[in-house]
């Protein structure tokens, strides 16, 4: 296979001019879904089905486009033509062309899955508006149940992508490779690739609305799965599409974290943030298949005639669950331990201390990791009258908050005689301790077999995990943006800006789903479009807190948009932190160090004599 | 005292205002609506055990938030702090006292709880209630009555009745809120649950008597209730003979199978709140007259 180095420097190079390759990619794609389509439709009438049958023509055309899509997304030229024996062409467009076809740098990448993961994030927030106000007032409000159920499923299903992607995503490509001195990725094609999936699945999550939708929610159980519309074979095809990409992005994570550490940087150097991406991708390079079988079974069952899951047929629907938790049990891992490990590298420089007990946080990330394998029935203590697999699921699950609270003795102690320097990033880390406290507790409820079967879903489940995966994991979200922002763009985003931001997404946010946890309590069963009148005006509170904290992401996007056109120069290091990130440029340089750098100490060796964690020499910069 | 020693015992004393307070505020706030089962009892004490447990562990972690942010905020920090990695003997304590928590969950009321549940009970009636999109149908074999989508479910207080729940499409639950359990009903599986009523109630008065289905089941999910109402032996037996099959008349065989008559039914008006015709559209079907209904009910009690 040939590299893009190996490219003669006069190459002519792609999408520098002209329309960007984005938009030669989704017409490559639709000429490839058409070739499919036909394709599907020709032999099905050979052998003697109608050939008008949608779900088919579908999968097949959309195998097609998604192959045609990558090529037509610059893959053609810097990859593809290797295979023929051919010389790739570079892809270095300068200024905002850079963003919309195959690049292959990490920083691109970066803020590629940032930018593309806070609009998903956005719109499908706004689904959680129009939620509330369904739910406003008891009976139909604005669009009733059958609407309310489709924008329920999408708003789930857009959410959990975004939670398992977006730290990961954003700031494990971005960040990771500096905080350990890498020049890129271990795999800078499998990078690009991981990210050009993303807009196929987007392109099936509209594209399903089309076809009216689904009902199932973001879980998809099944047999409601096999008999409804046909948007739910694009859930299942846009849903494996993220599999694939969480795969290719996983295996590069792991061989990076593992292979491609500067000289020096032990494992007990490591920054505690490429800790938590590191076990982040063992994850999803473990489980995520399993989401792919489930899906895929699904498929089977309603395109080909299979019955993986149909009763009739000698099938059995509770398989798909247990498929479908083995992997998202861990998903809901995948998604808070980046947010964790980001709010711990935030502590250090905010309270000018070690982060405290580093071995016994690493423990707790290792330790969740293990223990997620084995919790997944949890979420199935009501499938059946067996109470003994219901004793061992307990108990795993029961044992998960010994790491959990690892991840609170670190944070406590870090706090511990600190120097609180209340910076936005800061106060998002802090909400990240608080909100997860309820959430982790809470979880406990409900892995208690005597009450889960009073809470399983309710809104105490719903209030529970949008305390983890908002309340954690998209704090830790924002927080990160505000502490990695200035190293990306090398401007400071608006610190009173920034403010507002918080206080209203943390007091919208706890007022929203705290009285959830009573909506709960008091039988108000989850996934409906209406409930019992006495829950009217609890529900009513919720919806208004539910809309201030919704105000809060203009003020973000104003101020993002702002800073990063007009903000103030941030420099090499605004936070006085320590770790390698800080020792070079903002925006760091094409090979993102002015010279070698080398582990020499502690990345958080705050107040004491101890030498600088890294230096780097050789270059124009030297020693920082 | 040292300033060290100072702050471990302010926060000391914060964290056990915290607890006390969180403690009292558990123990006087009745959290839980009306229940009306024994096996329910199981679900209530767990829950406000967990409760009780979960005030001092959280305690802990917000009496340290308050008191570092109270006692170390800066505006711009001159200096570091001091350079504390670890401290081998806290570090080791947090560890040990939350296996020994993680432990105690797990024993009580976790398994404790469990054990409980599952405490054999002779049965005095058998329920079959069958899901479909989107009502329940009821049958009571050894009275051999047979209903389908009836507008109430009637049940008889100070028995223990086994259910036996299935689906006959997609995958629906259980849930009666005032019985606290919940069991799904799957397709192709028979699932049973054994519960002992112990308190009279009704729909019309409390809206925990509604067998609510709990599993997300297409456009009819949210309103695929049917009212429970828990009366005296007689009066179900009244309300069964009026069903259309002979009440309490246990090994008989009934092998013809009979349907409600909603006409003869004095609840009317419940009858169009459970038989909602979810057509292709489902939300065109809700009609304003069905809402109301329901709000009107509700308000008498
Ligand atoms: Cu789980
Ligand atoms: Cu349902």
């Amino acid at each position: 296979m040939a590299t893009t180095t190996d490219a003669p420097d006069d190459a002519p190079a792609i999408g520098s001019r002209g329309l960007p390759l984005a938009f030669r990619g989704a017409l490559w794609a639709g000429i490839g879904f058409l070739a499919g389509a036909l394709l599907t439709m020709a032999i099905r009438s050979l052998i003697g089905l109608s050939a008008m049958s949608l779900e088919p023509v579908v999968v097949v055309g959309y195998v097609f486009s998604l192959l045609a899509w990558f090529l037509g997304v610059g893959a053609w030229e810097t990859w593809g033509k290797g295979w023929l024996g051919r010389p790739t062409v570079a892809y270095s467009p300068s200024g905002w062309r850079r963003y919309f076809g195959f690049n292959m740098d990490h920083k691109v990448i970066g803020i590629q899955y940032a930018v593309f993961f806070i609009l998903l994030f956005l719109i499908a927030g706004l689904m959680a508006m129009f939620m509330r106000a369904e739910l406003i007032e008891t009976g139909r409000t604005i669009f009733g149940p059958a609407s309310y159920n489709r924008v329920m499923s999408l708003h789930g299903i857009i959410m959990v992508l975004v939670a398992v992607t977006a730290v990961s995503g954003a700031f494990g490509n971005y960040i990771m490779p500096l905080q350990i001195g890498a020049k890129d990725m271990a795999f800078p094609r499998l990078n690009a690739l991981s990210f050009w999936f993303w807009p196929p699945v987007a392109a099936l999550l509209i594209g399903s609305q089309f076809v009216g939708g689904w009902d199932t929610g973001w879980t998809g159980y099944v047999p409601l799965a096999e008999v409804n519309r046909p948007g739910q074979l694009f859930y299942a095809l846009a849903f494996i599409t993220a599999g694939l990409s969480s795969i290719v992005a996983a295996v590069n994570f792991v061989t990076t974290a593992v292979k491609m550490r500067a000289p020096g940087l032990t494992w007990n150097r490591l920054p505690i943030f490429t800790w938590s991406i590191l076990f982040t991708a063992i994850l999803s390079l473990i489980f995520t298949q399993a989401i792919a079988v489930a899906l895929s079974m699904t498929i089977f069952d309603r395109v080909a005639g299979g019955a993986f899951f149909d009763p009739v047929l000698g099938g059995i629907p509770v398989l798909y669950q247990h498929i479908f938790w083995f992997y998202s049990h861990p998903a809901v891992y995948v998604m808070v331990l980046p947010s964790l490990g980001a709010m711990l590298e935030i502590l250090p420089p905010f309270t000018r201390k070690p982060l405290f007990g580093y071995k016994w946080a690493v423990g707790g990330i290792i330790g969740i990791s293990v223990l997620s394998a084995v919790v997944w029935a949890h979420h199935m203590y009501t499938v059946n009258a067996d109470s003994v697999s219901n004793i061992g699921f307990m108990f795993t699950t029961e044992a998960i908050s010994v790491p959990t609270g690892l991840i609170f003795l670190a944070a406590v102690g870090t706090l511990w005689r600190g120097r609180l320097w209340l910076k936005t990033p800061m106060l998002f880390a802090l909400a990240v301790i608080f909100n997860f406290l309820i959430g982790g507790v809470t979880g406990v409820f409900l892995s208690d077999v005597p009450a889960d079967v009073q809470l399983q879903d309710t809104f105490w489940v719903v209030a529970h995990f949008h305390y983890t995966i908002v309340g954690a994991g998209i704090f830790g979200l924002f927080a990160s943006i505000y502490y990695w922002f200035p190293k990306m763009t090398g401007r400071l985003l608006n610190e009173r800006l920034g403010k507002i931001h918080f206080w209203i997404m943390f007091l919208g946010f706890n007022l929203t789903f705290l009285p959830m946890f009573w909506l709960g309590l008091n039988g108000m069963n989850r996934r409906v479009a209406d409930y019992q009148p006495n829950l009217e005006s609890v529900n009513r509170f919720v919806s208004l807190a539910g809309f201030f904290l919704g105000i809060s992401f203009i003020f973000f996007v104003w101020n993002a948009i702002v800073s990063w056109r007009n903000g103030e120069p941030a420099g090499d290091n605004p936070w006085g932190a320590r770790t390698l990130e800080w020792m070079t440029t903002s925006p760091p340089p094409e090979l993102n160090f002015d010279g070698e750098p080398e582990v020499i100490g502690d990345p958080y060796g705050f107040g004491s004599e101890q030498p600088a964690h890294a230096t780097v020499t050789g270059g124009n910069g030297g020693t920082a | 005292m040292t300033t060290e020693r100072k702050d471990l015992v302010s926060v000391g004393v914060l964290w056990a205002v915290l607890t006390a307070l969180g403690e009292w505020a558990v123990l006087t706030t009745n959290l839980a609506p009306t229940l009306a089962s024994k096996q329910g009892e199981e679900t209530d004490k767990a829950i406000e055990l967990l409760f009780i447990y979960s005030v001092p562990v959280m305690a802990v972690v917000l009496a340290v938030l308050i008191y570092t942010l109270v006692r170390w905020r800066v505006s711009e920090p001159s200096e570091d702090g001091p350079p504390i990695a670890d401290h081998r003997g806290f570090s080791r304590a947090w560890f040990w006292i939350s296996v020994a928590l993680a432990t105690l969950v797990f024993l009580h009321p976790g398994l404790t709880g469990i054990f409980a549940m599952a405490q054999e009970e002779e049965i005095d009636l058998i329920v079959e209630l069958d899901g479909v999109q989107w009502h329940w149908d009821v049958a009571f074999p050894e009275q051999g009555v047979t209903m389908e989508n009836p507008a109430e479910l009637v049940l008889p207080v100070g028995t223990t009745i086994r259910f036996d729940i299935t689906s006959s499409d997609v995958i629906h639950a259980f849930w009666v809120p005032a019985f606290r359990l919940k069991q799904d009903a799957i397709p192709g599986q028979m699932n049973s649950l054994t519960i002992t009523l112990l308190e009279n109630g009704d729909f019309a008065d409390d809206d925990g008597f509604r067998l609510q289905c709990a599993e997300l089941c297409g456009t009819g999910h949210a309103r695929m209730f049917l009212p429970v109402r828990v009366v005296e032996q007689d009066e179900f037996d009244d309300w069964l003979a009026n069903a259309g099959g002979p009440a309490s008349m246990d090994g008989m065989d009934m092998t013809e199978s009979t349907e409600i008559d909603m006409t003869e039914d004095e609840d009317m008006d419940m009858t169009e709140d459970t038989q909602m015709d979810m057509g292709e559209d489902g939300d065109m079907d809700m009609t304003e007259d069905t809402q109301m209904d329901m709000t009107e009910d509700s308000d008498e009690g």
